[in-house]
Order: structure tokens, then C-alpha cells, then sequence
């Protein structure tokens, strides 16, 4: 590996992680040295993929989807930090005429083709009093789930912000369930591949100050950042604040060691997310949580 | 400064000269290999971007004709963004406004064309959907490749319907990646090539060093060492191998020059030399050709370089007689051969010379070899010489003859005064008185004393007669004989004889050295003092080639001044009453030694202290003319 080459990041649409696009508009990679290439991916799923193939050395993902690469793809994914947990930003939309839960039985429920929106589902399941089985499942990529939905193809999608904003800005969806009724479960972090961390640890850590740097700025410059950060989610720059603030719990640098020390809250949360997608049928290879975490970026 | 380097390089090594301008070449070759890698950087470049622009924007294109939902064309187009050159990917509909399908900046999905803040790129774009031609791009500054497809898209007209709409596809790639893999192939070309030129000029500069330098180099010092020159280094001309080599030539060639010179120069003073000997000389080769004759050879024979040209031509005219012409060929080339094998001077051969006016001569031939091949034949006349030997040998002849004749005959009427004599004392016995008796005994001692004389005379006159050939002798067994002959004498001195010395055997003649003996210890019993007994020391030697004997006695010694005498027939240094003698004895010993060939001689103190009496003959004794 020569350290000409980019670190290439890969990142879906979720909020939090426009801080790393901020970054790299303010240049902050450049005063670290590091060349880092973000590659834009319209879901979730897309990103895993380009993971697996080798096509980008990290990403922004949750835990629960961590713990799933584990069972479709030799490559180690390591959790370096973590970035937010969702405190209510992502949801079940239903459309208008459903208004409880209970009443998606036997309906078409939308899901993204990634781990999470099983979690979502099963989570707001258990509340709703129902299963897996007693709702027609079909997944598809976020865009397409977005656009088939306000078609009225689905009764209901899980789904997240921005698009999820987008969505009740437009349509007159209902939110049955959002993770603010399951805080803390719900985690983002930067997960990078366990053979780029031996090689490039410098060039992790670069990554790191430079994406706090960001958040330091946005925090100084409020309008300015948000404002670039929100164009480019398709968001009002107001809309972003909200959804950053209210939706999504942005960690700090000074709450990672809650998370990573030993007996901490990730642990905690790997161990759920294990639980339920060995439920779901999610997860049916080796017992890898052990290996998920990486706790030296954390000061 | 110029001139320093110029005069550096010139007094350098030819291996460096050598270097220099094959390091030059390569140098030259390099640059031209590097010129046109550079060159095929460039194209192999734009060819491999362009494959992949085209792949990339295939890929879209074959699935966008199959797409169902939008999100998955966006989809694809994330999923190809993600490949490590892709910079842009737009997808743009070709409806009014332009919009933007697709693309993997996300941002941008949804917005009209004219949002695009690069002109460059929408006017590609633009310019693709005006034409429906696939048009390729390389940004030579930024060396970033773009391709703009045009591609069919199929869009949902309504619930069930699709239609094709037309769009085209932009890709951007960035060169960077690819810019490195050419690299590495072209670096690997150019490394090959570079180890391949240096092989190359390193071989041809150890060819040249192994097979051009060092043979010249060992040529150099080969002619050094041969010619034994002195290495010249001329330090304000070049001096590396071939002009060392070729300075060496002519220094070589110098010498040799010289030393043709003084060989010519030798050869002009021995030609003058020879010119001008009192002898006549001819030079001849092994061909063999007579290539000089001197002056005096020309007064004495009368032939010059045009009468004998060749050898061949010098027997026929030198020796008419054919059957003596042989001879004398065989003898010369017997001497000659002889002389060549054993590397001993030439023995001279004496032949008989027809002269071109038809006289004889008498010539002692002799040759010496003074270069290979090369002889100087000289010619003494003897004629003259010859003459005077006969004439000697005559003279001596009769002398002989004479002296035999005389004495022979003389005996007789001796014999009668004697005898007669003899014969009064008988008969006048008791009438002669003491002194008569003693006058007539006077009488008889004289005439014995003139018998032993003459035979004395009769025998030193013979010994050249009877005794001519010699044997191998034991000189041991003759001084045996020699004091058994003196038992008388011997007796009578009281003397005593002490035989000393290394008594060798030799060619000699038995009896006369055996007279030789007698003579000399003879004469040395003799002459003694009245009040002493002879004492004789007879010693014997080898000295280098010849055989030596001394007798020494200690008796009356010999006047130095008297010595001359000694040797000299009838000469006698004391009287009759002395000591007896006839005087001859001394000259017959002198006749013997000369006959031998040796040398006889006497040395002594003076009066009262005795003498050696000395001679030396050769051991191996050889006739010295073969004719």
C-alpha cells in the first residue's frame, strides 16, 4: 500500500456523516496530508457492497450492519468511532391511512436492502405486537423505496432522515416508530477494514482530528456549515439542524470512551444487535463480536 | 581550461578513451530511449483510459436500457463511482430542461444541467446529445480522460409503459491511477533496455579492452624486452596504448637502424682490413660463393672475382688434377667439418696451387668461420718455404751422411794407431822408461779418447735415422733401463739416485728416451766433487699437456755465463782430465728432446752448487704437417 493513495471512506446519506463532507470542503484533509476520497453511495446497502468488493478501505455504518458484514465477507470491518446514535431519525413510515401499528398486518411493508431496517422493523414489531411473518416484506434500495412509496406501492418503509424529511415535508406519511423509542440502540460509527488500520494508522488518526476539526467548526460557524452540509442532503439548512439535533445524538469526543471502554455501551449494543438479527435470521455464521471493536483511536 | 581537459583526456588510457565516447553513446541511446518511453507514456496512457472510460460508460448504458426504477440506475451509478479512477459519472436526459439522472456526487441528482458550475463538461455533454455521437476527451492539464456516450434510457411513461428516452452518459476519469500503472510498464521497458544497453557497451568495452588493449599492451613490452629499449613515455604527447605501442615501433626501428649502421660500418673496416693483410685472403658464403678476394690474394694467384666466382670454379682452376682436386676437396671438408663440430680452430691443410699463369705454388690452407655461414680462407704461400726445407732436409741429409761415413770410416786407421800402439808398450816393455811409458800410454788414452768421439759422432749421427716412429711408452720402465745401464757407474761414484714424481705413460720413443735418461743422470754422477758421493734427485711431473723431468744434482755446478755452451756439439766446459767425455752427450740429449718435439734447459746457482737439468715433452705427440 503506498501512502499516495487515497483513503477512500465510503458514505451513504445520514446527516452526521456530511461533518467528513464538511472536511473535506474546508480542507481540513489537506492541512492533516492525508488524501481522502468519500464516495457517495445512495444507500446503505451500496456501501456494504463496495465494502466487500474491496472497492473502499472504510464507511460510515451502523453496528448492526458491523455485525452482519461479518457473515457475508472474509475482510475484518473494525469499529474505530462512533459518530451518533439515533435518537428518533430513523422510522417506520406508514402513509395515511395507517395509523397504528397493529394495522400493517398483511400489509407491504418497504425495506432498504440493509440489516438495520430489519432491526427497525423487528424492534417496532415487538411494540406493535407482531412479526416478521405477518407483513409482506420487500426491499429495494433507498432511493427506489422513497419513490415507490410516494407512489403508494408500499403501506409502509423503514426509512431515515434526510429522506424520511423529505418524505413528511411532501406526503402526508404517519410515523408509526422511530428509534427515539429505542435510544442509544441505534449506533453510527466509522468502520474501517482491519488491514488498511495495521498499515495506515497515521493516516486513521489524521482522519479523525480532522473530522473533529469539522465539528468544531460547524459548532463555531453554525450557518456557514450548515448551510453547505444541508445542500448537499437536499435539506433546508433549518431542516438539517433539526434533523441533527432532534433525531440524531451527535457524540462527542470526550463520550467515545463511555462507548469503547471494556463493559461499555457498545458492547452493550453489539451484544442486542447480535441477539436480535441471530433472531431474525439475519446472522447465521460464527460469533465475531469479539473482533468488531478497535478501541486505539480513542482518546 | 579547454586545453587541461583536452590534454587530460588525450593522456589518458585508451580503455578510458574507449569509455568516454561509449559512454557517450549510451548516454545518447538512453536519452532516445527515454524520449520515446515518454512519447509511449502518453499514448499507452490515453489508450488504457480510454478502454476504461469506455467500460464504465458501457456498463451504464447496457443497464439502463433494462432499468425498471430510477434508484437503480443510481444504484449502478454509485456502485461504478466507487471504482478507484471514476471521478464524475452524470446521467443526463435529453428532455427540456437537461437533467441530471444520475450521477455519483449525489448532489447533483435531480438538478438541470445548467447547474453544473463546469462549462467544459457541459458542453461535452451538450454537445453528445446534439449529436448522438460518442465523443472522447483527454485534459491534457489536469490529464483527466472523459468519454460522453449516448445511451438509451428507459423511463416509466406511465403505470405499466415504458419508454426509451434518449440521455447520454458522462465519465471522468482520473489518470492518476493509471498514470502510475503505465509508468511502472514503461519503467520496466526502459530498465530492461537500460541493463541491456550497459551489457552491451560494458562487453564491447571488455572486447576491446581484452582483445585490442592487452595484445597491443603485450606486443609493447614484448619489444622492449627484445630490443632491450627503455620504456619512453613522452608525457607532452599521448601516451595511451596504441601510441605507446607505435612510439616503442620506431624507437625499436631507431636502434635497429643503428646498429645496421655499425654493422655496415664493421663490415667496410673489416673489408679494408683484410684488403690490406700481408695474406692472401678469400671470403666465401655457404652457397657457396666467393665474395672477396684481398689484394695480396690477386698479386699472388693472379685470379680475381671474375676468374673465381664460385668455389666450384676455384677447385677447377686451383687444382686441375682431378684426382688431387678431389683429395684436397675432401680434405678441406673433413678440416672444415671438423672445425664446425668440435668448435676447435682449423687444422691447416697443405695443397699444391695452380696460379692463373700456370706456375705452382706451395699453399698452407686455413679457414676461420666469422659469421654464420661465412668463412675467411687464408692461403700462405710456402714455396718459398718448402724450398728452403728441402734444401735443409738435404743439407741435413748429407750432414748425416757425411758424419756416418766420416766416422765409420775413421775407426779404422784409428784402430791401427791404437792397436799398434798398443802393441810397442808390448814389445818396448822393459826398455822404455817411466816417462816413455806414460808418453806412449798418452799416446793410447788420446786415441781411445778420439774413438769414443767419433763414435759419439756416429751415433748423434744416427739418431734421426733409425729412430722414426713412436710408441706408447712407459717413462717409468726407461729410467729403470736408464740406471740399469749406469750399475757401473753407479758402483764406481758411490752415488746414490732417488726417482721422484709422477712417471706417466707416453707416445715417445723408447730407446732414445731411455738414451735421454742415461745421458742426464749420467752426467749428473759424474761431475762431483772429489770429496763428495754423487747424490741424484730424478723427478717427474705433468704439466698441462707436456711431461717433465728434472735432474738435480748437487755437484759442481755450472757457471751461468757457460751455459750457452753446454748444448753444443764437442763443447765441453771441463777438461779431459777432469772429468772423461767426449762433449756430445749434452747435444745428443738436446736432439732427442727436440726430436720429441719438447724443450731441454739447465739451471744452476753457480760454481759448487749444483744443477737441474730440465726437460719438457709433449705427452700426446702428433704429426703437426699432413700432406
Amino acid at each position: 500500500m503506498q501512502p499516495s493513495e487515497p483513503l477512500r471512506i465510503g458514505l451513504n446519506t445520514w446527516a452526521t456523516y456530511e461533518f467528513l463532507y464538511l472536511a473535506d470542503k474546508k480542507g481540513f484533509f489537506k492541512d492533516e496530508n492525508l488524501d481522502v476520497k468519500l464516495i457517495e453511495f445512495s444507500s446503505l446497502f451500496d456501501a456494504k457492497r463496495a465494502y466487500a468488493r474491496g472497492q473502499i478501505d472504510g464507511l460510515g455504518t451502523t453496528v448492526v450492519d458491523v455485525l452482519q458484514m461479518r457473515d457475508e465477507s472474509p475482510r475484518s470491518l473494525q469499529i474505530i468511532q462512533v459518530i451518533d446514535y439515533s435518537n428518533g431519525a430513523d422510522m417506520i413510515l406508514s402513509n395515511e391511512k395507517i395509523t397504528n401499528g397493529k394495522d400493517l398486518r398483511g400489509k407491504k411493508v418497504g425495506l432498504e436492502l440493509a440489516s438495520l431496517g430489519i432491526y427497525i422493523l423487528a424492534r417496532g414489531f415487538e411494540k406493535f405486537g407482531l412479526t416478521l411473518d405477518d407483513v409482506q416484506i420487500k426491499t429495494m434500495d433507498q432511493i427506489s423505496l422513497t419513490t415507490e412509496f410516494s407512489k403508494g406501492k408500499f403501506d409502509a418503509i423503514v426509512t431515515y432522515a434526510p429522506m424520511s424529511i423529505q418524505l413528511q415535508r411532501d406526503t402526508k406519511a404517519n410515523t408509526l416508530f422511530s428509534t427515539s423509542e429505542i435510544p442509544g440502540e441505534v449506533v453510527d460509527v466509522l468502520a474501517i477494514d482491519q488491514t488498511i488500520i495495521d498499515a495506515r494508522p497515521d493516516d486513521i488518526e489524521k482522519l479523525l482530528r480532522a473530522y473533529y476539526r469539522a465539528v468544531d467548526y460547524a459548532q463555531q460557524n453554525p450557518d456557514e456549515s450548515y448551510a453547505l452540509m444541508a445542500e448537499r442532503e437536499g435539506l433546508t439548512p433549518q431542516e438539517f439542524k433539526e434533523a441533527i439535533t432532534n433525531g440524531i445524538h451527535l457524540v462527542t469526543q470526550a463520550e467515545q470512551n463511555d462507548f469503547f471502554k471494556q463493559g461499555g455501551k457498545l458492547e452493550t449494543v453489539v451484544d442486542r444487535a447480535n441477539k436480535i438479527m441471530r433472531e431474525a435470521g439475519q446472522i447465521k455464521g460464527a460469533d465475531y463480536r469479539a473482533e468488531t471493536i478497535t478501541p486505539r483511536f480513542v482518546k | 581550461m579547454l586545453k587541461i581537459l583536452k590534454h587530460k583526456f588525450i593522456t589518458q588510457s585508451l580503455r578510458q578513451k574507449l569509455l568516454l565516447p561509449l559512454v557517450f553513446i549510451g548516454i545518447v541511446l538512453a536519452a532516445g530511449v527515454i524520449f520515446f518511453a515518454h512519447l509511449r507514456f502518453e499514448q499507452l496512457l490515453v489508450e488504457k483510459l480510454a478502454v476504461r472510460a469506455e467500460l464504465v460508460a458501457n456498463t451504464v448504458n447496457y443497464s439502463a436500457e433494462g432499468l425498471s426504477r430510477e434508484g437503480e440506475l443510481q444504484r449502478i451509478v454509485t456502485s461504478l463511482g466507487a471504482e478507484k479512477e471514476v471521478n464524475l459519472i452524470f446521467v443526463v436526459e435529453g428532455t427540456t430542461p437537461e437533467r441530471i439522472l444520475a450521477s455519483n456526487k449525489l448532489f447533483f441528482v435531480g438538478k438541470p444541467l445548467a447547474d453544473l458550475s463546469d462549462i467544459e463538461i457541459k458542453s461535452h455533454i451538450q454537445d453528445t446529445l446534439g449529436s448522438q455521437v460518442k465523443m472522447e476527451y483527454f485534459d491534457e492539464k489536469s490529464r483527466n480522460y472523459e468519454v460522453a456516450m449516448p445511451l438509451l434510457i428507459s423511463k416509466p411513461k406511465s403505470q405499466d409503459e415504458k419508454a426509451l428516452v434518449r440521455a447520454v452518459v458522462f465519465v471522468q476519469l482520473d489518470s492518476k491511477p493509471t498514470q502510475a500503472e503505465v509508468l511502472r510498464t514503461i519503467m520496466q521497458f526502459t530498465l530492461l533496455f537500460s541493463i541491456l544497453f550497459l551489457a552491451l557497451i560494458g562487453y564491447s568495452y571488455v572486447l576491446v579492452s581484452h582483445f585490442v588493449i592487452k595484445p597491443v599492451r603485450k606486443m609493447t613490452y614484448q619489444i622492449v624486452e627484445d630490443q632491450e629499449l627503455q620504456l619512453k613515455k613522452r608525457t607532452d604527447k599521448n601516451y595511451d596504448e596504441l601510441s605507446l605501442f607505435s612510439d616503442t615501433l620506431n624507437n625499436a626501428f631507431e636502434v635497429l637502424e643503428l646498429q645496421q649502421q655499425d654493422l655496415r660500418e664493421s663490415e667496410k673496416r673489416l673489408r679494408a682490413m683484410i684488403d690490406l693483410l700481408p695474406v692472401p685472403l678469400a671470403v666465401n658464403d655457404n652457397v657457396p660463393e666467393i665474395t672477396f678476394l684481398n689484394r695480396t690474394f690477386i698479386k699472388t694467384f693472379g685470379y680475381d672475382l671474375t676468374d673465381i666466382p664460385s668455389l666450384q670454379i676455384w677447385w677447377e682452376k686451383a687444382y686441375p688434377d682431378p684426382n688431387y682436386r678431389n683429395s684436397v676437396i675432401e680434405a678441406w671438408g673433413e678440416s672444415l667439418l671438423r672445425m664446425q663440430r668440435e668448435n676447435t680452430p682449423f687444422i691447416p691443410i697443405e695443397v699444391i696451387v695452380c696460379c692463373k699463369n700456370g706456375s705452382m705454388k706451395n699453399v698452407l690452407a686455413s679457414a676461420v668461420e666469422i659469421a654464420e655461414n661465412i668463412n675467411v680462407v687464408a692461403l700462405y704461400d710456402i714455396t718459398e718455404h718448402k724450398k728452403i726445407e728441402l734444401e735443409l732436409a738435404r743439407s741435413n741429409a748429407d750432414l748425416e751422411q757425411f758424419a756416418y761415413a766420416v766416422s765409420h770410416d775413421m775407426r779404422q786407421p784409428l784402430r791401427m794407431v791404437t792397436s799398434y800402439l798398443k802393441l810397442l808398450e808390448e814389445n818396448l816393455e822393459e826398455q822404455l822408461d817411466e816417462e816413455t811409458h806414460q808418453f806412449l800410454r798418452f799416446a793410447i788414452d788420446g786415441a781411445k779418447r778420439m774413438d769414443s768421439m767419433i763414435l759419439s759422432l756416429l751415433d748423434y749421427s744416427q739418431v734421426d735415422r733409425l729412430t722414426l716412429s713412436f710408441t706408447h711408452v712407459s717413462t717409468r720402465e726407461c729410467v729403470d733401463e736408464a740406471l740399469l745401464f749406469l750399475t757401473p757407474v753407479l758402483k764406481g761414484s758411490h752415488g746414490k739416485v732417488e726417482i721422484l714424481g709422477e712417471w706417466i705413460e707416453l707416445f715417445a720413443n723408447h730407446d732414445e728416451l731411455t738414451r735421454l735418461l742415461q745421458n742426464l743422470i749420467g752426467n749428473a754422477l759424474k761431475y762431483h766433487s772429489k770429496n763428495q758421493f754423487p747424490e741424484v734427485q730424478v723427478s717427474a711431473s705433468v704439466l698441462g699437456s707436456m711431461f717433465r723431468v728434472e735432474v738435480k744434482d748437487y755437484g759442481i755446478g755450472i757457471e751461468p755465463s757457460q751455459i750457452g755452451r753446454l748444448f753444443k756439439v764437442f763443447s765441453r766446459l771441463q777438461p779431459w782430465n777432469h772429468f772423461e767425455g767426449s762433449g756430445v752427450g749434452l747435444a745428443l740429449c738436446r736432439k732427442i728432446v727436440e726430436h720429441h718435439g719438447g724443450k731441454i734447459g739447465v739451471t744452476s746457482q753457480g760454481k759448487g752448487h749444483g744443477c737441474i737439468f730440465w726437460f719438457e715433452i709433449p705427452i700426446h705427440n702428433q704429426t703437426v704437417t699432413q700432406s
